[in-house]
């Protein structure tokens, strides 16, 4: 009955009008996440992703686990995600003083790549792997295929690990006796990518389906056979680990799992699901795609006219060039973009400016070109912009302003770009312009905002926080000489009961940040770093810092970077002499000190805009070897990235983790507003803190100083030029 | 939801680089809870005004003013400071361009609120983002002479989406206010019609 049921629903819904069906399926969009944080039916895995630049939440209840899961898709082909399980039915150590009642927390990455795209005919084939990196009690691999067929999207899969409730023969064996038997190294610190066991040992079958419900706002039933062998996953009854556990996880009585998806939006769902034959489970996931240009909100910023603009041509016409001058201060100043220095002669002005505004550069010279075209005389038929950013020279555009201007009307900015000159700029400062505003130094800007420090998953408890008031400060001194400074009062903490001792055999140079977190509850220094920057050479960028670099070091040392305008690589070095700060991070020092530094080559890839760094050299616990990072950069800003370290230190050496790694975020704040503004939210994180592999994490990091510098960061961004 | 979004990622990354214009923080809130800021249009509000305008509100987070651009056979054309066109026809939005979902209502010469014409008609239109071609059975019954009121109940073809629309108008059959439903993915729109010349 139910087979009929289902197939009368699938020939129905081919009958019907296709366009039609985006409305009587609303919310259909986006795919569900399982309860294992990624992508899938109920607990089993699909082969379905989210588009590039999307990120997600899922957080799920399914008794003994509560799971968090961040998850990423850095490509439409690609899926990662970080998971962050308490799991109640066992205890965080088997020495019960060190965990006390504190539950065991699970962390795991996964990943799911697509290896065939869905086609008429063909599915979605999708390979991969839960709890890749962690301590393998979730750990399985499969292979999953996934259709939609009108409503109904169909997931037919292999697996192995823990999803092999069959113990079916591993189709596997035929190409390789290893594939036979699955011996998970348990003996290890935990976080290897050990790929040795993978696709190994017995394979089960899994398989379901996701149906859109016909006219209910996007309700989605879910139905699945569940290969997950509960006998194998978290700390079951009967194996060696179940010594940290202290009551089983509760048997299944039946394979198959049901439940709905409820999409309140297209981002968020609710979902509810009853699994195992005698579980409820219950959770929700919160996502969406941040890399597009456009971001979320509507941008209501458009560039303003400037008031009596005319008027001020026609004054600018009849009056001299310091007239013409002023105005140009005023006008562009009032558009948050600040004049440096400007020349104007016959037909051609050439002006050096500076703004902190527009993300995109080629905007915030559009919005100089907007200005410029409505208030200067119309014999000034060729306009220079050069950009500098910390005293330095970025980038020069040179504009045929009667191009500029035709191709305003209907937003031709590819005829813009072939008629603008773009190139690499060193800022003389001792060049001679006609027009050089005087600056009054110092000049300082500051901003007060909320901030939390904390600490998570420790086995003192899952949340230590510190609420606190902090305060950025910015003093210029004079063109490339800053002092920018950190620091933030607490107002209310939980870190009484916080009392992990460090275990590592290396300098605590990080693992000591519990006596940090509660050394500086009243008032902490957070940076104080003086910082001179220049530009000796064109293409090439220094910088000279001193001070408080950062939370745990302060000292004195410098930066280079080379980097070719025309070219998607740059290469650099820095060396620091830094002390350990006290604490109390106020201005008293300990006294482990080191002499740190890297060479650092930086990559960008130029279709997918990825961006390669890899950093040779010494690290702050005295230990050498290379940390490499990559990052997808999205058009909205967003960046999507993930690193890893490997130093001359043994696993033994830098304790569980096994080695250094981690993966970040940085989010564009614009994407939520419709002002345009420049800004990152960053989020990162590392499993664990541990002292090898650690880098001195110094502020204005000549990379990102110089990004303007470069001309494929530019050009990517011409479709912005009259925004 | 955009905004449930932001409150989530700001609630992650709290800690980190202080980057977020806070001071617009408790605005994003306010709005995500009770709604834009009301337009208050006063007497000096509309005599300042040289083109008769409407007053729109989508939901709770959209407010507007729409001058009046053009009338043409009966369609009024209203034009936002942004760009965004709403056309009206005796007060039904007949086509909308700029919003996040638009519509182009093709058959609407039949509506009109007339104790005469009480009754059903049809109308084919263009849904956009997603695109659909449907069509809508409407029943209009007039409610009251003065002021004149009627009521236009529609029910689509094809999936669930049906609504009530309401509609005021003045002495003169211009449309005074009305409360439609005009895209199934866009909430509530309410339109205030504001002349200044009759």
């Amino acid at each position: 009955m139910g087979r009929c049921w289902l197939t009368m629903f699938v020939v129905s819904s081919n009958l019907a009008f296709a366009s039609i069906d985006d409305y009587i399926y609303s919310k259909s969009s986006s795919y569900s996440y399982s309860n294992y944080g990624t992508i899938g039916l109920i607990q089993m895995p699909s082969a379905r992703l989210h588009e590039a630049g999307s990120l997600g939440f899922n957080w799920s209840h399914v008794d003994p686990y509560l799971r968090g899961s961040i998850v990423a898709y850095p490509f439409d082909w690609f899926e990662a995600s970080y998971q962050y399980t308490d799991v109640n039915n066992a205890l965080y150590s088997d020495i019960a003083a060190f965990s006390g009642d504190q539950s065991y927390k699970d962390k795991s990455f996964d990943a799911k790549l697509r290896i065939f795209r869905e086609g008429e005919f063909m599915p979605a084939v999708a390979i991969g792997a839960r709890d890749l990196a962690g301590t393998g009690v979730f750990s399985s691999e499969y292979l999953v295929a996934s259709k939609k067929i009108g409503p109904v999207d169909l997931t037919l899969g292999l697996g192995w690990g823990t999803l092999s409730r069959d113990k079916l023969s591993n189709p596997l064996s035929r190409i390789s006796d290893e594939f036979d038997i699955r011996t998970l190294d348990k003996d290890t610190r935990g976080g290897e990518f050990n790929v040795g066991y993978f696709f190994s040992g017995n394979t089960g079958v899994f398989g379901g389906a996701e149906i859109l419900i016909p006219n209910m706002k996007g309700l989605r039933f879910k139905i699945e056979y569940d290969a997950t062998d509960y006998d194998l996953e978290g700390f079951p009854d009967g194996s060696s680990s179940f010594n940290l556990a202290y009551e089983p996880v509760k048997r299944e009585s039946s394979p198959i799992n049901a439940g709905f998806v409820l999409p309140l939006s297209e981002l968020f769902h609710l979902k509810l699901n009853y699994i195992k034959g005698n579980t409820l489970s219950f959770g929700f996931s919160i996502q969406g795609n941040l890399g597009k240009k456009q971001g979320f909100v509507k941008k209501f910023d458009k560039p303003p006219s400037v008031k009596n603009g005319s008027l001020v041509k026609r004054l600018n016409s009849e009056k001299d060039n310091n007239f013409i001058y002023k105005s140009m201060l005023k006008y562009l100043g009032d558009e948050d973009l600040y004049l440096q220095k400007a020349t104007l002669s016959s037909e051609t002005l050439d002006l050096a400016y500076t703004q902190a505004k527009h993300d995109s550069y080629i905007r915030s010279a559009g919005r100089v070109m907007h200005v410029l075209d409505e208030i200067l005389p119309d014999e000034i038929k060729e306009i220079s912009l050069s950009h500098i950013n910390g005293g330095m020279g970025m980038h020069n555009m040179t504009f045929d302003r009667k191009s500029f201007s035709s191709n305003k009307q209907n937003n031709h900015f590819q005829l813009t770009a072939k008629s603008t000159e773009l190139k690499g700029f060193q800022y003389d400062k001792e060049k001679q312009y006609a027009f050089s505003p005087k600056k009054i130094f110092p000049e300082s800007h500051y901003k007060i905002s909320p901030a939390v420090r904390s600490q998570i998953g420790g086995p003192d408890g899952f949340f230590f926080g510190d609420f606190r008031i902090s305060a950025n400060t910015e003093t210029i001194f004079a063109e490339g000489l800053t002092f920018t400074t950190a620091s933030s009062i607490g107002l209310y903490d939980n870190l009484d009961e916080l009392s992990l001792n460090p275990d590592s055999i290396l300098p605590h140079v990080r693992t000591d940040i519990v006596s940090y977190l509660k050394g500086a509850r009243k008032f902490s220094i957070n940076r104080a770093q003086l910082n001179s920057f220049s530009s000796p050479f064109s293409n090439v960028y220094t910088k000279i810092s001193a001070g408080i670099l950062e939370e745990m070091f302060g000292g004195i040392g410098g930066e280079i970077l080379w980097r070719p305008f025309s070219k998607d690589y740059a290469l650099g070095a820095e060396l620091w002499r830094v002390k350990q700060r006290d604490y109390d991070m106020r201005v008293k020092f300990r006294d482990y000190q080191v002499t740190t530094g890297h060479i650092n080559l930086y990559y960008r890839e130029p279709k997918s805009s990825v961006v390669l760094a890899i950093k040779g050299g010494r690290f702050l616990a005295g230990d050498s070897g290379l940390n490499f990072d990559f990052s997808r950069i999205f058009r909205s800003g967003l960046r999507l990235g993930a690193f890893f370290s490997l130093t001359d230190i043994s696993e033994a050496e830098f304790g569980e983790g096994s080695f250094d790694k981690g993966f970040y975020f940085h989010i564009p704040i614009h994407v939520f507003f419709t002002k345009h503004q420049r800004g990152l939210e960053n989020f990162g994180l590392r499993p664990i803190t541990r002292d090898g592999a650690a880098i001195l994490n110094h502020g204005h990091h000549l990379w990102g100083v110089t990004e303007q510098a470069q001309y494929l960061t530019l050009t990517e961004d011409w479709d912005d030029i009259y925004e | 939801m955009n905004k449930i979004l932001l409150v989530f990622i700001l609630s992650i990354s709290f800690s980190s680089c202080q980057t977020i214009p806070y001071a617009q923080i408790p605005i994003i809130i306010k709005t995500a809870v009770i709604g834009a800021d009301d337009i208050v249009i006063s007497d000096q509000v509309i005599e300042a005004r040289e083109f008769s305008f409407i007053k729109v509100k989508i939901g709770k987070d959209f407010i507007a003013i729409l001058s009046l651009v053009s009338i043409n056979d009966g369609v009024f054309n209203w034009i936002s400071s942004t760009g965004e066109h709403i056309f009206t026809f005796n007060g039904k939005v007949i086509k909308t361009t700029g919003l996040p979902h638009n519509i182009h209502v093709y058959s609407y010469k039949s509506f009109s609120c007339e104790l005469s014409n009480q009754g059903s008609i049809n109308y084919d239109l263009m849904l956009d983002n997603p695109k659909a071609f449907i069509s809508q059975a409407a029943e209009i019954s007039y409610n009251s002479p003065i002021p004149k009121k009627c009521t236009e109940k529609i029910v689509t073809n094809g999936f669930s989406w049906s609504s009530k629309n309401y509609y005021t108008y003045d002495a003169n059959d211009l449309p005074l206010n009305t409360t439609q439903s005009i895209h199934p993915k866009l909430p509530i729109i309410q339109i205030e019609f504001f002349y200044k010349y009759k």
